[in-house]
């Protein structure tokens, strides 16, 4: 009754906050849960997301426990709380806060700018508060035992992990609103868009160096780091943690009273001035949508590029697969949403073997020459495995009915020609940045020997994995978690791909080798790809129109 | 009841409603046609507080839709050509979820989903999830969203889109019954015969501006054509269109045969 007084009080219709805010989570929930049989088999991409945080924070408490002092652990635990809460309102809740849809089913009710927003916030909130949990209750328990901390350490770190949470979403939602403001929707979503490729990339640097690092700066610089300390957010935070230690000192408790005013200000700006423009701002996405200029035809430019891979396509429906795939994959921005943070991954891994100067002739010291090198080559297989199962996902899935009407007599072969442009597209571009680097290093003709020998197992791999392919492409609805889901295949499965690396190591042990490696390969995967064709139609041909 | 001043919108260089100046009195169906395009569905999203017009204004109830939004709200229904519903939910949880909305009592709201559910015929679908239902069953569930509140204006963009011509019939019968009630109707269509029968006026807009406005007999004098279509035509510029469409379907013939 307080609660509702007090939201009434600020302009907020307590009721049709309630009535807003439980539907958007029932019918979220229900989304989330998939339509059909199929899904009730397998977990929920929310719930594996939710594993794969929990596991993650398990790894890097582990990682920490021993060789940091009490905030120095928080601060780092914190700072993976934050960086994934805000990659998470980007990558899949941001919808939460800024969904077109609500446009024409919510503009025309009498519900008030502030209530609305309310409403779109609490359910981020909701969410953000759920991975949270999932991200800190381990590291809480694992964190009693840093040295200096007690049996009450949970008891902080769990409410201040849940503020930082809650502070890095605002800080999203108010970047998003500031960004909406200035530009077009759709101009906002391209940059959405790229700047998952950098986050993906900055993240996974960041996942890489910072066991690098922790020996040699967290724990033995900490003092040198304090003057720092006041510009990183996380040691904010860590500062609140440490304001409720018997020992904290004076840093400690202007961190904390820096974090806690940061958190203060953003809620009440979001308040007082965002929550009052935010139906504007809704209106503002559709009206972009609908000024959008569109191109002339023949304005579109030729890409000589692709026309020279297209050119070796023979089969009419190869050709129509390779062109719809090129052509979402260029226009549909849900496509591009769904694809940009993979391809950040395999540039740090680059990032990373230039730093520990890998680049060296795998035919005198072996394919396994580092973590870099061996983890870009199994990213990309895997970056080809989850690219082509992400091509089943669009906005516009809807239009799906295409390909159970027209007399499609092998959707195998349509979908070789999915997969050739996936491999045109973005692996390719892969492929030549690894050999341009190794090239520096090592005599070109062992630079082509070693790529061609990576292109086949590309071919025998895709081959292998094409036999999981069950849904024509663009054909389902992205549910909330499916990225996460596939990054946590891709953390858990990847090191399968370490045996790769090791066949390959004998390999490149002489030429006579190499080279019946690669026909015994080419053979394997021309039978494979046949097989995988023959169970595409036999998978697509069953599935009944939506 | 419904009154337009100078109503304009722009999307960058185009100009989708031009100064356009309605007077809607109560108790009245009124047609709105124009070709796709033509500005029919920006007029009523700025009339429903989902766009905000570029210039002008107008009134409802004697409410301004930019001064008083929400007053202009809780007295208008909407049916969107695009039928968007929340499709995850039942048609019951839809139902209850407007009521609420417009904070209509508990009981009030068990009341009105009840009628609408027999009078659509839906009782043994109300608690299924709309994902499953056809496009007319949804666009009566639209419908009734609409009308649930029992608002004075009711906008509609294409609402007979997909319903059984017995439904048809049912709605159009409903809305003449509305009217005498005194609620005004802005009917958005293409289907001009429906238009032909059931509104009391016709405004046909073309590339932004009002072209022809009166009732479907004032117009058919106006321009000596015996029926809505051929005054539509004429008013549209789209007289040539048999010549085309005779034209096109012999091309295509012919390349087959080639």
């Amino acid at each position: 009754m307080m609660l509702q007084n007090i939201l009434n009080i600020t302009g907020i219709d307590w009721l049709q906050f309630k009535t807003l805010f439980l539907t958007s989570l029932k019918i979220e929930l229900r989304e989330n849960q998939g339509i059909g049989r199929k899904y009730k088999r397998r977990l929920s991409p929310l719930l594996s997301s939710l594993i794969f945080y929990a596991g993650m924070g398990l790894i890097l408490a582990a990682n920490l426990v021993t060789r940091t002092n009490p905030f120095m652990y928080s601060m780092l635990m914190l700072a993976y709380i934050m960086i994934m809460s805000g990659f998470s309102v980007i990558l899949e809740f941001g919808n939460s806060i800024l969904n077109p849809d609500d446009w024409e089913v919510l503009t025309t009710k009498p519900v008030n700018s502030r209530t609305y927003f309310l409403a779109k916030l609490s359910n981020l909130l909701f969410y953000i508060i759920l991975i949270t949990s999932a991200m800190c209750l381990l590291p809480a328990l694992i964190g009693i035992q840093v040295e200096g901390n007690n049996l009450w350490f949970p008891l902080i770190f769990i409410p201040v992990s849940f503020l930082a949470g809650i502070a890095t979403a605002a800080f999203v939602v108010l970047i998003y609103t500031f960004l909406l403001k200035k530009i077009n929707y759709q101009k906002f979503r391209d940059i959405i868009a790229y700047f998952q490729i950098g986050f993906s990339l900055v993240f996974f640097l960041f996942y890489q160096m910072i066991p690098r690092m922790s020996n040699d700066i967290f724990v033995s610089g900490e003092k040198g780091l304090r003057a720092w300390l006041y510009l990183i957010p996380p040691a904010w935070f860590s500062g609140i943690i440490q304001m409720f230690r018997s020992r904290s000192i004076t840093i400690d408790v202007q961190l904390g009273l820096i974090g806690l005013g940061i958190t203060i200000l953003f809620i009440t700006f979001a308040f007082n001035k965002i929550s009052l423009q935010y139906a504007g701002l809704i209106a503002n996405i559709n009206t972009a949508e609908s000024s959008e200029k569109t191109k002339k035809p023949g304005a579109e430019r030729k890409n000589i590029f692709l026309d020279f891979f297209r050119s070796f396509l023979k089969d009419p429906e190869k050709m129509a697969g390779f062109d719809l795939t090129i052509a979402m994959c260029k226009k549909d921005r849900s496509v591009k949403m769904g694809m940009y943070p993979l391809l950040g991954i395999p540039v740090a891994f680059l990032a990373l073997a230039i730093f520990e100067n890998e680049f060296k002739d795998p035919f005198i010291h072996g394919l396994f020459q580092g973590q870099g090198i061996t983890m870009f080559i199994v990213f990309i297989f895997m970056m080809m495995y989850s690219l082509t199962m992400l091509m089943k996902y669009s906005n516009d899935w809807e239009a799906s009915w295409i390909f159970h009407l027209v007399p499609m007599e092998s959707p195998g072969t349509f979908y070789q020609g999915v997969k050739y442009a996936v491999f045109i597209n973005y692996i390719l571009p892969f492929f030549i940045l690894l050999g341009i680097l190794y090239a520096v290093f090592i005599p070109v003709l062992h630079v082509l020997h070693f790529l061609l020998s990576l292109f086949v197992f590309c071919l025998f791999f895709n081959a292998i994995v094409s036999f999981q392919i069950n849904a024509y492409p663009f054909s389902e609805k992205r549910q909330k978690g499916e990225r996460m889901r596939r990054f946590t295949f891709i953390i858990f499965v990847g090191p399968i791909f370490g045996l790769y690396a090791l066949l390959y190591t004998y390999i490149f042990k002489h030429f006579s080798y190499w080279l019946t490696g690669q026909i015994v390969i080419i053979i394997a995967w021309k039978i494979i790809e046949n097989l995988s064709v023959k169970k595409i139609n036999k998978n697509l041909m069953r599935i009944k129109p939506a | 009841m419904i009154k337009l001043y100078n109503l304009t919108r722009h999307f960058g260089e185009l100009t989708a409603v031009d100064n356009v100046s309605i007077t809607i009195p109560k108790g009245q169906i009124c047609g709105y046609l124009g070709p796709n395009g033509a500005g029919k569905t920006t007029t009523v999203k700025m009339l429903t507080g989902m766009l905000p017009p570029s210039a002008g204004t107008a009134t409802i109830c004697n409410y301004d839709i930019i001064k008083h939004p929400m007053e202009v709200k809780r007295r208008i229904g909407y049916v969107p050509e695009s039928g968007a519903l929340y499709k995850s939910l039942t048609a019951y949880e839809y139902l209850h979820f407007v009521g609420r909305l417009y904070h209509m009592s508990e009981e009030m709201i068990q009341k009105r989903i009840k009628k609408f559910v027999e009078f659509f015929s839906l009782s043994e679908y109300t608690h299924k999830r709309m994902n499953e239902f056809s496009k007319g069953m949804k666009q009566k569930v639209v419908i009734a969203a609409a009308l649930i509140h029992n608002p004075q204006v009711i906008f509609m963009d294409e609402p007979l889109t997909g319903l059984d011509a017995n439904t048809a019939l049912m709605i159009k019968q409903l809305l003449r019954n509305l009217t005498r009630e005194g609620k005004t109707i802005f009917y958005c269509s293409h289907i001009l015969e429906v238009v032909e029968n059931l509104c009391d006026r016709v405004i046909i807009i073309s590339e932004g501006n009002i072209v022809a406005d009166g009732s479907v007999d004032t117009l058919k004098s106006m321009t000596q054509r015996s029926s809505l279509e051929g005054v539509f035509s004429q008013l549209t510029h789209s007289e040539d269109m048999n010549e085309l469409a005779r034209a096109f379907s012999q091309s295509i013939t012919d390349e087959d045969e080639e």
